[in-house]
């Protein structure tokens, strides 16, 4: 079975991108906002997010804080064009960082590895 | 003393903004070629879509270095120039609708849900050039569009006097500080919510549009509530129909 991976980011174009870039692997949802993006880990299970830092009305930091609150247990992969991208990734929890742009087969390393550890329904 | 690490702090923003918006559509760029190479070793047909996607990566990186291009010519006093000719505003307005409308198709723009209405009651002419206005109706609708909540409605509308045309954006976004209003066509200058919400944008783009307003006669102005939006104003001298 595929492993499910939710995609947020503000910007169509990489989600678009990404979407056909991974459909043959992996089962993908994308959210174009913080907020879609909670709504979706409320309904479904996902082995991993790939999150954005930087999106208008809740941002990628705003997004780890609402999974910790409820308990939401997925590894997440910070992906984002700027330039302190690990750093940032480290301050909010998060598994993985990549930066925009990066090599595809380089982020599906990335990601096969903390989609492998899986993730937990909230409590 | 104060005023250039003002200055120095706005330079720093904008450096760090221009790199992010370049390695934004650098980033599908990148994965639409990879698809593309993928296809071509495969010896599979190339998708048109995705080749017109490319295309439009593209020209999003165009355009941004236009504008550092524009921004830099008018920084070294060098005036932008203008290619005028008799014009009609409203082609203009419908021309940039028609674009939005393909960037919406080829989902190079996400689909919001937004609603923009147009009206004309009668043509403008201007004496004008016909790409530099088509530049500001985009960068004005672009950012109200930027601006606005999911299924926001946008309303556009063209009017005259007879010797002066003016030109609305309206909004129902998240609106600019009063206090701010007076800066936001200064360079770098991005309002304060803008940026604690995160919004994108280097700051040039209505710098640029009020040089190229005003290179025409005409002004850029702007009246906006916060949390309730914002009308971008533009006013052009009438060109007598021949």
């Amino acid at each position: 079975m595929k492993k499910r991976v939710l995609l947020v980011d503000d910007d169509s174009n990489i989600l678009d991108a990404l979407a056909v870039a991974l459909g043959d692997k992996y089962d993908v949802t994308i959210a174009y906002d913080g907020a879609q993006a909670i709504r979706e880990l409320e309904r479904e299970r996902f082995d991993a997010i790939v999150l954005d830092l930087m999106m208008p009305l809740l941002d990628g930091a705003g997004v780890m804080r609402e999974l910790s609150r409820r308990s939401i247990d997925v590894p997440v992969l910070i992906m984002s064009a700027s330039n302190d991208v690990h750093t940032r990734a480290e301050e909010v929890g998060a598994a993985e960082a990549i930066q925009k742009p990066f090599e595809l087969d380089r982020f599906e390393c990335k990601l096969k590895l903390i989609a492998a550890r899986g993730g937990n329904l909230p409590a | 003393v104060h005023e250039r690490k003002e200055l120095d702090r706005a330079r720093t923003r904008f450096l760090e903004m221009m790199a992010h918006e370049m390695r934004t559509p650098l980033t599908p760029l990148r994965l639409y070629v990879h698809a593309l190479g993928r296809a071509a070793s495969g010896q599979r047909p190339i998708p048109q879509e995705v080749v017109d996607r490319v295309i439009a990566q593209i020209d999003r990186l165009a355009v941004l270095v236009q504008e550092l291009g524009d921004s830099a010519q008018l920084d070294a006093g060098r005036p932008l120039r203008l290619h005028s000719e008799r014009v009609e505003l409203g082609s203009i307005v419908r021309r940039a609708l028609e674009e939005h409308r393909a960037s919406l198709a080829l989902r190079t723009t996400p689909d919001r849900g937004h609603t923009i209405s147009f009206t004309a009651p009668e043509p403008c002419f201007v004496c004008g050039d016909r790409l530099r206005l088509e530049e500001v109706v985009t960068h004005l609708l672009d950012n109200a569009l930027k601006f606005s909540p999911h299924g926001g409605s946008i309303e556009i509308d063209l009017s005259t006097d007879g010797r002066q045309h003016r030109l609305t954006v309206t909004d129902h976004g998240i609106g600019v500080p009063t206090e701010e209003l007076a800066e936001l066509t200064h360079k770098y200058f991005r309002a304060t919510n803008a940026l604690e919400e995160n919004y994108p944008g280097m700051g040039l783009g209505l710098s640029l549009c009020r040089e190229i307003v005003e290179r025409h006669g005409g002004t850029l102005s702007f009246e906006s509530t916060v949390k309730e939006g914002t009308r971008a104003i533009v006013t052009l001298p009438a060109e007598e129909a021949a």
